[in-house]
Formats: structure tokens, C-alpha cells, sequence
């Protein structure tokens, strides 16, 4: 009996529209966020009266939350994930959330484990440790 | 979760705007139209990044207005059940604690946050464990688990919960100062 | 379609939910003697044997006391099983329920039906609500479902609150609305009070203290519970999703299905199929207006073997032909013909030709008698497609297929008032045309015949003489 198809990011049901869309990490959200800011800001004396309370405090949040500051560290990221036959939406949480360990990985993302991709412990270790060498390196 | 999509909007525009800077004109509307509104399927409308198409305008009958139909790309957050993020708390009381992910708040009730740590009232009420290694006050950082969304037309607001593997505080002030 | 399948469901849902029902009251002690355990599943086992039922009949039947039969039946109506209806009642009401038992459910079960003594009393009748326990059993399993699987998914379900004062009650995700700047606990929209939290159902059985391995063991055993929970009902679940796009069997109110089950039961008596039925069918009471409808397909579509068709057919014109059926075709057939009509159809078959053509003519009367809309437009559909295949297949056919055509046409005025031999004509190719012709499907249509008109024994033996002529 499959009634209403519960909405369930932990086994990625997201609804169709976004789960084909293209997910942003907080980095790249700030990239861009930010960017516009300064568009705004060299078009207008008080920014902050041109912008809505949503994209402050969306501001805010990208800013404090992003792992990656540097724009090719951030790129380097969704270079290294894009390798793993991750769904944008898995790919996201894993460059916000910057797991450590393969336990705390599929905690956060539960359907890497159960979408029979071949996603082994190995490989998603490997995944891992590159992103973590970004990090250092950044 | 922040997306990048396209959205489409019918956009009226007034016969005066006619001429040079009609786009611009549309674009400006359609970003104090749409920026910062948030709906049940899209979520919130953070930011216009992109125009994709204008299509052909329609005369409308008896006003003289025109709209035009716009496609724009834009950046949405929108948070879904199941889905685990990091937050900031902006308030704590006896029923649990707030947080703010972005544009969207997050309760976290007491009994989903662990049950070591208790609630401590005061100037800065707070959940610490009985060791006082752990404290969730106002602004600390916490990663939750999104257990449930109340979605309506313009708003959404979310339960979350820490009382699970890899969640919890990930950072409080108090620890730093 | 029948009521079978349902009544599967009714016995599976008995077993899975209701085995343990007992209709003791709490404060009584549950001695082993006395433990009625089980006594649920009985009474729906009968019910499922049975349509209206008086209660007390059922009582006796079940060998049980009236008053624990009820506080059993009190209960089942409370689930939403069945539908009861009292009424007060003299001699001649219970006459005419009787006469109504007598026609529907198998005879032998209630021959002492008539030896009741009967004064002004007020009578309690039940009967199984077929369409409702459907969706009973079908929404309990979802809520059973969704309970364990959200418990899986959120380790904890939504918090609930509920305001000590007025009652009212808010969850988690009305927290934002709740709070109040003065101090640290939710307060209640309309009257302001204090809120309490609701304890979670589920999770809060066992241990309190969540650490770690009391979590996991939690988790396990509803992880357990939800594994035997979908093994352990795969059968009923599977019973619902093959009953899903059946109609459910409907008797209606206790009057309706009175008037009914007599007018069924007048209709049949002189009709000699009526014994077998009762043979065939044993006490499956199989629901009137539905299968009148099918009915109507099985004289068409043609099936194998006489005798088959005799005893199905036979089945329904007791419990299943409507009464409707049948009164409107008396009705009709005085408007029209004269109350000897249907005695000339059969008349006619023997007498108007010595062709099988007749037995369409009959057949057609018979639609004239009942004047039934829908089988109207079955013939016409039917008619319809026919002619389609025969112009599909025109090449392959003989020039009767042409005929048929023409004849169609004609035929489809048969409904309305339309010469025989026009009618014979048109459905001489109609006949032809039936996919499985020959003379099996003759003596469907006979059967058919014997259903509707007044047939007799003797009748059948002329249709049969006019079956072998046709072939």
C-alpha cells in the first residue's frame, strides 16, 4: 500500500523538481550570495535596505557554515565528489557536513548505503581523505 | 538545502516602462517581486542570479498592461524531512531550543535532545550535560536532523532533533570565550 | 463476482485482529473457564454465512447468550464492521423478515425461525458492512504502517502538547506560535495555559533512559515488529488488493433488503431453478442488485456447459436477480402484452419457427419485460462491437455477415416495440456472430430465459429440441 510517497531526504525523496535540479553547497551559496551583495552594494549606498530579510540571514548563514572559503578549493570539491556517482542532493550534504569518518558518513547520508552503487567503505574513505587534503591545502 | 533552479513568473508591466530599459525594468520588478517570498514547493527565494528567457508579451484587455512571461534562474533554500544540516540556536527554554538554519526555523524539542543533557534556567538558560562538557545556549552551533516540516503558503518551519549519531552541538560560545 | 472474496477478508481480519477480543468486561476476572477469547472471530464467521440477521436468532444458532452476543456486536459496530437496526415489532414484522431469511440464507440454518413467539417486542438485527470493513481494515493497516515506520524514522515522533485548562492540543510544529517572551514554557493560544507535553506512545514503553543500547534495542525490535507485522498480514493485505476494484457487496437497510429478499424470493417460486441453488450455493447469501448486472454478461458471453450455467444462473435468480427486475417486468408486461406474456414467449419459441432464431425472439421479449436501461445499452454496445468484428473480418465471412449488419440495425430497435420477425432475423446473425456459437450457447441463452420468464421444465425440454435443430 503505497499511499502518498512521504517526503525523505535520508533515502533522497526530495521530490522530482529537486531532485533532478542542481543542489548548491553553502560555499558556493556564499560565492554567490556574496558577489551579488557587492553588485548591490556598488549600485546603492545602503545595501542592506536593497535586500530582503531571507537573503541576509541566508548571508549569514553561507558565510558562518562553509567549509571552503577559497573559490577553487570549493570548486575542487564538487570536482572531487562529481567522481562518485553522488546525486547532487548527497553531494551537497557531504561538502556541507565534511564527514570524518565512513560511520559519520553514512549517517548524514544514509542513501549512499542503500542505492547499490558499489559505494564501498574503501571508496567512500578515499572520498573522504581527498576532501580533506582540499581542506588542508586551501 | 540551497538549489539552483529556474523558475517562471507572469510579469505586468505598466505601458509607461516601454522602451529602452524595458528588460531592466522587468528585472527589477520581478526581484522585488520574488526575492525573499517563499512558497511550499519551492521554498524560499533567497536570490535572482539569472534572467533565462522573457517571452512575448500579452496585451491585457482594458488595462493596456502588458505581461510578459519570465523564466529566471534563482537560488532557493528549501529544507526537507529526513535532511541533517548545522544551525544556529537563537533561543533556549524549557521546551526545547531554537535555531536558525538560513531563512528557516528549526524547534528542537526537550525530548529530542539528549537525554544526559538538562535544562538550566538563568540569564543564559542552556542544555549542559551532567559533566558540563556539552552546552547548547544562545548561539551555539548545532547540527540536527529535520524530522518535520509545517509547509503553507508562505512560510516554513521545521522539528528537528539531536538525539542521534553525529548530531549535537558542534561548536558554543561559552567553550570559546 | 461474488461475495466470496469479501467475506475471505472479513474472516482474515477476524483472525488478525480480532482473535483475542474478548467481551468480558475489565473488572471480571479472565479465568480459563470463562475466557471467551476467540468468540469475535465466531460471530464474524456467521455473519459472513449470513445478510440481516435477527440477533437472537444468531444467538441461537451460535449457541450464546443473547447479551454476550450483543456486547460482542456493540463492539463490532463500534469498529465500523457492521450495521445494526432495531426496531419494535409484531407478528407480521417478523414475518416478513422471516419470509426474508427464507429466501436469502440457506434455509436449513434457520428453519426454526417460524416457531418464535412474537409479541410487541423490539428486535436488534445485524449484518456485516462489507464497503466500510474494507476501508476499516485497509486504514488500520496504514495507521499501523505509518506508526512503526515513523518511529523508525524519527527515533521519536512529533512532540505533542496538550493545554492542561481547555484541552486543546498542539505539536512541535506549533512551537514558534507557543512561546512565550515571560518564561520558558508554551502557553496555550485561546486560554494562555501552561502546556504539558504529551509522552510518545511507542517509545516511551520500557526503559526511559536512552542511552545508547536501549536505543538500539528499541530500534531492533521495531524494526522486528514492522518485518512480522508485513509477513504476518501479507495475506490479508493481499486479500485487500484483490477485492480492491470489486464492488463491495451492499444489502442496504434492514427494510430495503426485506422488500427485496421477498420480492426475490416470490419471483423465484415458480421457478423450479430455485432448489439447485440452494445446493450450489450453500449459505454464501451471494448480494441481489450487483450481480444482476453480471448476470446479463453471463447470457451473453456465453458459457461452456449447460449445467453450469444452470446452477449459476440458478443461484442468482433467487438471491440475485433483483426484485426490481421482476416487478418491473410484470408491470410491464400487463402494459403491454397482457399478463400471459411471458408464457407466449415460450410459447413462441416452440410454435413461431422451427428455428433457434426463436429463443433470440424470447430473448428480446424478455429485454421488452424488463425494460432495464442498462441491458438496453449492453445489447446496443454489444450489437455494436459485433458489427465492428464482422466488417474486421468481412473477407473471411459469408454473406449472412452482411445481413447482420442490416439486421443490427433493426435490432437494435428491439428494446422498443418492434415485429418478431424482424427480431429473429436481426439476432439469427447476432447469434451467429457469438463468439462461442454453438449449442452450448443456446442453452445459455434458455437458461437465461428461465430465469426471466415463468419457464418450467417443460419449456426447457422444447428448447432443447430446438437447440438440436440448430445444430
Amino acid at each position: 500500500m503505497s499511499l502518498e510517497e512521504e517526503e525523505n531526504a535520508a533515502e533522497l525523496k526530495i521530490g522530482d523538481e529537486f531532485l533532478k535540479a542542481k543542489c548548491l553547497m553553502n560555499s558556493e551559496v556564499s560565492l554567490i550570495l556574496e558577489h551579488k551583495y557587492e553588485q548591490i552594494q556598488q549600485m546603492s549606498d545602503d545595501p542592506s535596505n536593497q535586500v530582503s530579510q531571507v537573503f541576509e540571514k541566508s548571508l549569514q548563514y553561507v558565510k558562518r557554515f562553509s567549509r571552503y572559503k577559497n573559490p577553487d578549493a570549493v570548486r575542487q570539491v564538487r570536482e572531487i565528489l562529481s567522481r562518485y556517482q553522488l546525486a547532487e542532493f548527497e553531494l551537497c550534504v557531504l561538502g556541507n557536513l565534511c564527514p570524518e569518518t565512513v560511520e559519520e558518513a553514512i549517517a548524514m547520508v544514509p542513501s549512499i548505503k542503500n542505492r547499490g552503487r558499489m559505494l564501498d567503505e574503501e571508496a567512500i574513505e578515499k572520498m573522504l581523505n581527498d576532501l580533506s587534503l582540499i581542506k588542508k591545502f586551501e | 538545502m540551497f538549489f539552483h533552479i529556474v523558475l517562471e513568473r507572469n510579469m505586468q508591466l505598466h505601458p509607461r516602462h516601454f522602451g529602452r530599459d524595458l528588460r531592466e525594468k522587468l528585472v527589477s520588478k520581478l526581484m522585488k517581486d520574488v526575492e525573499g517570498t517563499c512558497s511550499g514547493r519551492h521554498g524560499f527565494i533567497v536570490a535572482i542570479t539569472g534572467i533565462e528567457s522573457v517571452g512575448k508579451g500579452l496585451i491585457r484587455d482594458g488595462t493596456g498592461f502588458v505581461t510578459f512571461p519570465v523564466k529566471y534562474q534563482c537560488v532557493v533554500f528549501r529544507p526537507f524531512k529526513g535532511e541533517i544540516l548545522e544551525a544556529v540556536v537563537t533561543m533556549v527554554n524549557k521546551m526545547g531550543f531554537f535555531a536558525e538554519a538560513g531563512p528557516v526555523q528549526i524547534f528542537v524539542s526537550n525530548h529530542l535532545i539528549p537525554d544526559d543533557m538538562e535544562f538550566q534556567s538563568g540569564d543564559v538558560p542552556n542544555y549542559t550535560t551532567s559533566d558540563g562538557s556539552v552546552k547548547i545556549q544562545k548561539e551555539s552551533e548545532v547540527r540536527l536532523k529535520i524530522i518535520g516540516t509545517r509547509v503553507d503558503a508562505t512560510e516554513i518551519f521545521c522539528i528537528g532533533t539531536i538525539k542521534d549519531d553525529f548530531l549535537g552541538v558542534i561548536s558554543d560560545p561559552g567553550a570559546n570565550a | 463476482m461474488s461475495i466470496e472474496p469479501f467475506n475471505r477478508l472479513v474472516k482474515l481480519a477476524a483472525r488478525a485482529f480480532y482473535d483475542d477480543i474478548t467481551t468480558k468486561g475489565d473488572n471480571q476476572p479472565k479465568s480459563g473457564r470463562s475466557d471467551n477469547r476467540g468468540i469475535a472471530v465466531v460471530i464474524l464467521d456467521a455473519l459472513t454465512r449470513r445478510q440481516w440477521v435477527r440477533e437472537e436468532d444468531l444467538a441461537k444458532d451460535l449457541k450464546l447468550h443473547t447479551k454476550q452476543l450483543r456486547r460482542t456486536l456493540r463492539f463490532f459496530e463500534e469498529e465500523k464492521l457492521i450495521t445494526r437496526d432495531h426496531r419494535k415489532e409484531g407478528a407480521k414484522g417478523a414475518k416478513v423478515y422471516n419470509a426474508a431469511v427464507a429466501a436469502t440464507v440457506d434455509v436449513l440454518q434457520n428453519g426454526k425461525e417460524g416457531d418464535d413467539k412474537i409479541k410487541m417486542h423490539t428486535h436488534s438485527y445485524c449484518c456485516l458492512d462489507y464497503s466500510q470493513i474494507f476501508d476499516v481494515v485497509r486504514y488500520r493497516l496504514h495507521r499501523m504502517k505509518k506508526k512503526l515506520r515513523d518511529e523508525l524514522d524519527n527515533k521519536n515522533t512529533v512532540q505533542e502538547y496538550i493545554c492542561p485548562n481547555c484541552g486543546k492540543r498542539y505539536t512541535a510544529l506549533d512551537a514558534l506560535r507557543l512561546v512565550s517572551p515571560e518564561d520558558e514554557y508554551f502557553h496555550c493560544e485561546s486560554c494562555n495555559g501552561e502546556l504539558v507535553a504529551e509522552s510518545d506512545k511507542l517509545s516511551s514503553q520500557g526503559t526511559v533512559d536512552g542511552d545508547d543500547k536501549d536505543r538500539r534495542r528499541r530500534r531492533e525490535k521495531l524494526e522486528d515488529m514492522l518485518h512480522r507485522m508485513e509477513a504476518q498480514l501479507k495475506p490479508l493485505m493481499d486479500q485487500l488488493n484483490r477485492v480492491k476494484d470489486l464492488p463491495a457487496p451492499e444489502f442496504g437497510s434492514l427494510q430495503a433488503w426485506e422488500v427485496r429478499a421477498n420480492a426475490v424470493a416470490r419471483g423465484a417460486n415458480g421457478d423450479n431453478a430455485n432448489d439447485p441453488s440452494k445446493s450450489g450455493q450453500g449459505f454464501g447469501g451471494t448480494p441481489m442488485p450487483f450481480v444482476g448486472e453480471t448476470k446479463v454478461e453471463v447470457a451473453f458471453s456465453g458459457l461452456e456447459e449447460k449445467g453450469d450455467i444452470k446452477s449459476e444462473i440458478s443461484a442468482t435468480p433467487m438471491k440475485v436477480l433483483p426484485p426490481w427486475m421482476i416487478k418491473e417486468g410484470m408491470n410491464l408486461t400487463k402494459e403491454q402484452r397482457g399478463e400471459v406474456k411471458q408464457e407466449s414467449n415460450m410459447e413462441g419459441t416452440s410454435a413461431a419457427a422451427g428455428s433457434s432464431d426463436d429463443k433470440k425472439s424470447i430473448e428480446t421479449e424478455d429485454v421488452k419485460n424488463i425494460k432495464d436501461e442498462y441491458v438496453k445499452a449492453y445489447y446496443e454496445a454489444l450489437f455494436k462491437r459485433q458489427r465492428e468484428q464482422e466488417e474486421a473480418t468481412k473477407s473471411l465471412q459469408e454473406p449472412s455477415t452482411t445481413d447482420g449488419v442490416d439486421n443490427t440495425s433493426t435490432e437494435r430497435h428491439v428494446g422498443m416495440k418492434s415485429k418478431r420477425e424482424e427480431e429473429d432475423e436481426g439476432e439469427d446473425i447476432e447469434w451467429e456472430e457469438a463468439p462461442p456459437a454453438g449449442d452450448n450457447t443456446t442453452g445459455n441463452f434458455k437458461v437465461d430465459l428461465n430465469v426471466l420468464a415463468d419457464a418450467s421444465g417443460d419449456d426447457n425440454d422444447e428448447e432443447d429440441d430446438i437447440d438440436w435443430e440448430e445444430g
